[in-house]
């Protein structure tokens, strides 16, 4: 039997998550030989593969319609879904911003901040992505399996990818529980 | 006596117990939220809901009487499915997204309780309603957006405290805890206690003094003896790595019962300025530092000539017994530094002091409050001032003629009057925690331990003999008020034995 395929991005969230993935330090020669890892954010391939993937994880809540589209075709192409970390999970610091309007939020960060010279503006370019309000993954595609923590910690993730890549649902709950 | 199942195990309990009471005695964890134990039952927050047989629906177990042969299930599926749906509503009602809130990672019992029902996410998400933060009050932050409206703050404040300052407004989703119909908190006619957010279950209510401090859940909780007064409350200190990092009121102190003041909340962990953390000797006008052995030889030296003596009530019992000891050998008077005013103290822990006495004794009076209906009260008496007085020591002194002064200040702030009292008498010896206008004036300064660097007993305005204990260790060369005092002595030649305990006997 080959290996279980994973894949993972990242939406709106700090990479923190992708990080703490990385902090398991050798535990990842371990977790590389149980399962084939393909797309991530900080490897080569970008995107899950068109013949699907066994387990998909995403970092990051979903605040524009680049996000919505990462998760959509992540969704489609995995077989389990992964909700990494409190932004993916609840929608965690980025959604913060929904307590304000998209205008306000905007005008914020490309006029109104301290560094912003006299030309500050709104992009507008077509081609950009919309931004939206910042949603918990589940609140725009179906996850299977929710991950809390800002970031999970290092043991979480490992034990959460290892199980999955021996057929096991993991079981979030005790020490592997947490929100902070 | 009332039988009763809970869980398939029998237990007996007194008439009126309720159900939540009976299944913490039969070793039955029930969570709850709203319910305090320091507090009457509320049943608000619905989390403690159990099944009753023949009862129709799951009922609060924090409000309900145990009645003869009940039979309670706390953990069926159905108690189980519906405690996590009234978290879910609870989540989705305000903003508890907890990576920024100072209380996340073992302090928040909402999140604990969350965690404990294995909740990994909310089904329903927030409302995206934005409450105010009301950041008006100098010694706590009111968040609105994490409050659950358990009510357990306004509880305290009107069955505790006495000051009934904390309120709600409006019905339903629009409830808003309010101070006095609405006042900003800082403007109200709260006294600052901090019993609120001691009793608070979320991070709505936030103690400044210890925010960002580190975990109540992660340090060390040390059982001691408050200092600002002679009331004497026991405390229960947070201690994390040789930092105090917060006070709380010891729920199960006979007296304040988990209550404390403004000055025994908070401002005991103020700094009060820069620190003496060596000894020091006055060599050609200037005050300059030496060893501990070169500054107790000037000091004994100095105080051969004719001394009078002033000691501070902060001062444990074993200090001022040394020090009253050491004054009589040397025929020296020794009066009480006088403590100021300490309040205002909250109204039912003044009304149970004034009981206790009998009267207000010369040491409570009562006095207005910012407009409120409700008396505060205030103390004018040290925390040792009942061991001062047994040890002999007045509240004035005559120093006319005397030549050399020993005052033992230790955390103290000199007041003008014990400037003004000290000036004339010429040379002066200092045991200072803190460089104030006394130490400028000394010959000789010992630095000694603050409140929380040393250990000794307290007698309280009620007669109660308390232990307080260290919390931090100090610098190497400061050294506590006792170890100070008792270098003197030596240093001095004279024979004194001091028993602290016998006198008090
Ligand atoms: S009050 Fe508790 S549940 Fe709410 S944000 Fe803070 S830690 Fe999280
Ligand atoms: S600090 Fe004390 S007086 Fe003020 S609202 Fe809280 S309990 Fe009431
Ligand atoms: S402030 Fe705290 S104690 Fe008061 S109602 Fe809100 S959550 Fe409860
Ligand atoms: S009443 Fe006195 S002993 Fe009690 S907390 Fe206040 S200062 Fe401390």
């Amino acid at each position: 039997m080959s290996k279980p395929k994973v894949a993972s991005d990242w939406l709106a969230g700090c990479a923190g998550c992708h990080m703490s993935l990385l902090d398991m330090d050798e535990r990842i020669i371990q977790l590389a030989e149980m399962v084939d890892i393909r797309s991530t954010p900080i490897t080569d391939l970008k995107e899950p593969d068109e013949e699907g993937v066994d387990v998909g994880v995403l970092e990051g809540g979903i605040n524009n319609t680049t996000n919505e589209h990462v998760a959509k075709v992540m969704r489609k192409r995995c077989k389990i879904l992964v909700a990494m970390g409190d932004c993916a999970v609840f929608g965690g610091v980025p959604a913060m911003r929904n307590l304000f309007t998209i205008e306000e939020a905007l005008k914020r960060a490309y006029v109104e901040t301290e560094s912003t010279d006299s030309e500050g503006m709104i992009p507008q370019d077509e081609e950009l992505c919309r931004p939206t309000k910042v949603r918990a993954v589940h609140e725009v595609v179906p996850v299977d399996i929710f991950l809390p923590g800002c970031p999970p910690s290092a043991d979480q993730i490992f034990y959460v990818l290892s199980e999955l890549a021996q057929g096991r649902i993991p079981e979030i709950k005790g020490d592997k529980l947490q929100w902070h | 006596m009332i039988r009763l199942q809970i869980d398939g195990q029998t237990v007996e309990v007194a008439e009126g117990t309720t159900v939540l009471q009976a299944a913490k005695q039969a070793g039955v964890h029930i969570p709850v939220l709203c319910d305090h134990p320091a507090l009457t039952s509320f049943g608000s927050c619905r989390l403690c809901l159990v099944e009753v047989e023949g009862a129709r629906t799951l009922q609060p177990s924090c409000t309900m009487p145990v009645s003869q042969n009940m039979v309670i299930r706390s953990k069926t599926p159905a108690v189980e499915a519906t405690r996590k749906f009234i978290l879910e509503l609870i989540f989705s009602e305000r903003n508890h997204f907890c990576p920024f809130c100072q209380l996340s990672g073992g302090d928040c019992e909402l999140q604990n309780a969350a965690l404990e029902h294995g909740m990994t996410h909310w089904p329903m998400q927030p409302n995206w309603n934005d409450f105010p933060v009301d950041a008006s009050n100098t010694f706590l932050l009111l968040d609105h957006n994490r409050c659950i409206l358990c009510r357990r703050c306004a509880r305290a404040c009107s069955e505790l405290v006495g000051m009934d300052t904390l309120g709600f407004a409006e019905r339903g989703s629009a409830t808003m805890l309010t101070a006095d119909l609405g006042e900003q908190w800082g403007m109200s006619t709260c006294i600052s206690c901090g019993t609120c957010e001691q009793v608070c279950p979320t991070g709505a209510m936030v103690n400044r003094f210890s925010a960002y401090q580190g975990h109540k859940s992660q340090a060390e909780a040390v059982p001691t003896v408050c200092v600002g007064c002679g009331v004497g409350c026991q405390t229960v200190v947070y201690v994390r790595d040789n930092r105090v990092i917060r006070i709380d009121g010891d729920f199960d102190a006979e007296l304040n019962a988990g209550v404390l003041c403004r000055e025994g909340r908070f401002e005991a962990l103020l700094e009060k300025g820069d620190r003496v953390s060596q000894p020091m000797v006055r060599k050609d006008g200037k005050l300059v530092p030496c060893s501990w052995d070169e500054a107790l030889s000037a000091a004994a030296a100095g105080l051969k000539d004719q001394p009078a003596a002033w000691a501070s009530l902060r001062l444990p019992a074993e200090a001022l017994a040394t020090m009253k000891a050491l004054c009589d050998a040397v025929n020296a008077p020794v009066a009480m530094i006088e403590a100021g005013v300490t309040g205002p103290i909250p109204p039912k822990l003044g009304m149970k002091v004034e009981d206790k006495l009998g009267s207000k004794d010369g040491v409570l009076s009562t006095s207005e409050w910012r407009g409120s209906f409700t008396e505060v009260y205030n103390v004018h008496a040290g925390a040792n001032f009942k061991a001062a007085q047994a040890y002999g020591l007045t509240k004035e002194i005559n120093a006319n003629g005397k030549k050399s002064a020993l005052v033992a200040l230790a955390d103290e702030i000199p007041s003008e009057a014990l400037l003004d009292a000290v000036k004339p008498v010429g040379k002066l010896v200092v045991l200072a925690s803190y460089k104030s206008m006394l130490t400028e004036l000394a010959e000789v300064v010992l630095p000694v331990a603050t409140w929380m660097e040393q250990s000794g007993h307290y007698v309280s305005l009620t007669g109660t003999v308390q232990e307080g204990r260290q919390l931090v260790k100090p610098v190497e060369t400061v050294r506590s008020s006792e170890a100070a005092l008792a270098g003197l002595v030596e240093k001095m030649g004279c024979s004194v034995k001091a028993d602290w305990q016998a006198v008090l006997a």
